[in-house]
């Protein structure tokens, strides 16, 4: 193999593209995990986009009037969930159509952080300032000098480190505990539910408020971690890239984090294509292609399994 | 008998739209109060009987509040006030195309001098109306207008002129031995928004500028394919980081606030495009290529309000001060002497011929 093939692969596939992958999977995953729950639990929000991008905002605000990161992060899942707790109440209480309570999320998410950023910085576009504080990397000196995991872990967010962390607790949550149990009865049979003396909707409105939680957390990572500062729309499409992630993974927290950090390796990837002289339009298609691809097969293996189980 | 109402009502509609048609001239899809009325009248009022422009009206896709282009242009247009005695007008289209029309048809009616910002955003309007309104003087930024009337003048910038300043400025800093920061890889970064024949000037001269100090000097370039995505911008500015490079130049629009985040967190440089961007990181913005927005406009303003007329297409840089390197003052004390010097020369040998950047645009 010439040098240049090897310096060629280097670009593309060194560790510095998994600790990308890393860093640019966490909004993705940490949304996908909330949406996933709601999934479970019978409800389809396509409003992912919507309270990311309240997360992204409340977030930021909080973290710009009190300078600390964990206020930010805390304000960001508070806030989010009060949206979530009203796109539950279209969804479970009045019984509205949840795409069309997802739509409105969206629109309302874009409309309300655009708003409030011109009346409470007096900007438009983006703002950022030196008050905000940053969610810290977690600096993990004993793993520096190992070649390859050293490049990879041992700079990442702290962030990085929770979002892996609620992978395990969610996959645990759903598998392993009572209340698990209850949202995904909630979802494949709701009289079943009801029948034992659960209350359907207690059991919704709750999952609904967790994945507000997750949503909020991922959309703050986004405007006080990965970045330090606000953008109209920052979300930039981020929440439907991770309702692919959850299609993909069929609703399972270890295999949507599986699709999730695909979405962003290949994202990374399409980066670095660039460097060795791949057409930037080229290169810019490719993370959109992909997914093509993947909900293509998706619904295919959808297809072949309904076939299956109807004989 | 339903039947046949249906088919005299459906008659009756077709005929009347083809009598509105015929007559007037086209109105565009975009406008939705479909004025037909405006342009064939005669008008009672010529808004200017030719020579001197007394008012100005600036008409923008978006909103003030930009920190931008429709900032600087306001900017221009307070400045011409003081300064040429003009009146003036801001028009925003708050970034509705719907509004695009009826606005510059507005600014058409009643001012001598109309600036869309940006050009692009307004061509096919600018088709329609310009013939309509001989008298007025219709201004075309960033570029050169595809539409080709007596009164469009286009303004265009000569981006490279000042890229290769910042590119021989970076190409001295990253061969240079003890600066903070700077490694002894002779590799630069570019991050671009979209690939564009605009984006390519403002590359190329950079790159031609960094190799006039070392022919090894390699310049790696990444588009970010979003004018408005900074989590991505910053996502390549920390790859361009990774593979070796110590100074980024940014022309990469809302995106590029990213790749100043990327040299914060890094500890490294990066230079900045259109406008001053150290406020954001003033320890790690080397300086900014200014594309002097404000300077244009009001150069035009002033030529026109005395009487006189400029080029079809006015493409200007260093010289008139439309295109060039900003330090901020804490970074231009911490600037090596001969750094300075070298950009100075460049500047001269540009502005004197001497120098001829790649002019990727035309």
């Amino acid at each position: 193999m010439s040098f240049s093939q090897i310096s060629f692969l280097q670009t593309l596939f060194g560790p510095e593209v998994f600790a990308a992958a890393l860093r640019v999977m966490i909004p993705l995953l940490l949304a996908a995990l909330g949406g996933l729950l709601t999934k479970q639990a019978g409800i389809e929000n396509i409003g992912l986009e919507g309270l990311m991008l309240i997360g992204c905002f409340s977030g930021f605000v909080v973290n710009y009037y009190t300078s600390n990161w964990i206020a930010g992060l805390i304000g960001g899942a508070v806030f989010t969930t009060l949206a979530a707790l009203l796109f539950g109440v279209f969804v479970i209480s009045l019984r509205a159509h949840e795409i069309v309570a997802g739509v409105a999320v969206n629109m309302l998410g874009l409309g309300v952080t655009t708003y409030l950023l011109r009346a409470i910085f007096g900007v438009k576009g983006s703002f950022t300032d030196p008050r905000i504080r940053g969610i810290p990397t977690l600096e993990l000196g004993f793993l520096e000098n190992v070649p390859v995991v050293g490049v990879i872990f041992s700079r990442q967010s702290i962030m990085v480190w929770i979002g892996l962390a609620l992978v395990i607790a969610i996959h645990f949550l759903l598998y392993h505990a009572r209340f698990g149990y209850y949202i995904r009865a909630a979802g494949e049979n709701p009289q079943a539910l009801s029948t034992s003396g659960i209350s359907l909707p207690r059991t919704r409105y709750i999952t609904v408020l967790i994945h507000g939680v997750l949503c909020g957390l991922g959309g703050a990572y986004l405007s006080t971690g990965y970045l330090t500062q606000y953008v109209e729309n920052m979300s930039a499409g981020r929440g439907f890239i991770a309702m692919a992630a959850i299609a993909f993974g069929g609703a399972k927290p270890m295999r949507v984090f599986f699709s999730a950090i695909l979405f962003a390796f290949v994202e990374s990837l399409s980066n670095r294509l660039q460097l060795v002289e791949v057409p930037s339009y080229f290169a810019l298609m490719i993370p959109y292609v992909v997914t093509v691809i993947v909900l293509a097969v998706t619904s295919w293996r959808e297809k072949q399994k309904s076939k299956t189980s109807t004989l | 008998m339903k039947k046949f109402i249906a088919i005299i009502m459906a008659l009756s509609l077709v005929l009347a739209l083809t009598a509105c048609g015929g007559g007037s001239s086209v109105t565009p899809a975009g406008n939705p109060a479909g004025d037909t009325s405006g342009p064939v009248a005669s008008p009672t009022e010529p808004a200017v009987v030719s020579g001197n422009v007394k008012n100005v009206a600036m008409v923008c896709s978006g909103s003030l509040g930009d920190n931008g282009i429709f900032d600087m242009g306001a900017e221009a247009l307070r400045q011409a006030e003081a300064d040429f005695g003009i009146e003036y007008e801001v028009l925003e289209g708050k970034n509705d195309p719907s509004l695009y029309y009826d606005l510059l048809l507005k600014g058409a009616q009643g001012f001598g001098m109309v600036i869309v910002n940006p050009g692009y955003q307004f061509e096919s309007y600018l088709e329609e109306i310009a013939d309509e309104y001989p008298d007025t003087y219709f201004f075309y930024p960033d570029g050169i207008c595809p539409v080709e009337k007596d009164n469009i003048y286009s303004i265009s910038y000569r981006e490279h002129e000042g890229s290769y300043v910042a590119g021989v400025m970076a190409g001295m800093m990253t061969t240079r031995v003890g600066f903070p920061g700077i490694n002894d890889q002779k590799t630069l970064g570019f991050v671009g928004a979209v690939d564009t024949p605009t984006i390519q000037n403002f590359l190329k001269a950079f790159e031609q500028g960094a190799k006039s100090v070392d022919a090894d000097i390699e310049v790696k370039s990444l588009i970010v394919g979003d004018h408005n995505d900074p989590a991505k911008g910053k996502e390549l500015a920390l790859t361009l980081f990774d593979q070796g490079c110590d100074i980024v130049y940014q022309a990469a629009s809302g995106s590029g606030n990213g790749v100043t985040e990327a040299a914060r967190e890094r500890g490294l440089y990066t230079i900045g495009c259109d406008t001053d961007k150290s406020p954001l990181a003033p320890d790690n913005v080397m300086g900014s290529m200014l594309k002097n927005v404000t300077k244009s406009f009001y150069d035009a303003i002033g030529i026109f309000a005395k009487g006189g007329t400029m080029e079809k297409v006015q493409y200007e840089g260093l010289a008139m001060g439309w295109t060039g390197m900003y330090f901020a003052p804490d970074f231009q004390a911490k600037m090596p002497e001969d750094v300075l010097d070298a950009m100075t020369q460049a500047e001269e040998g540009i502005m004197s011929g001497a120098i001829a950047p790649i002019d990727a645009k035309s």
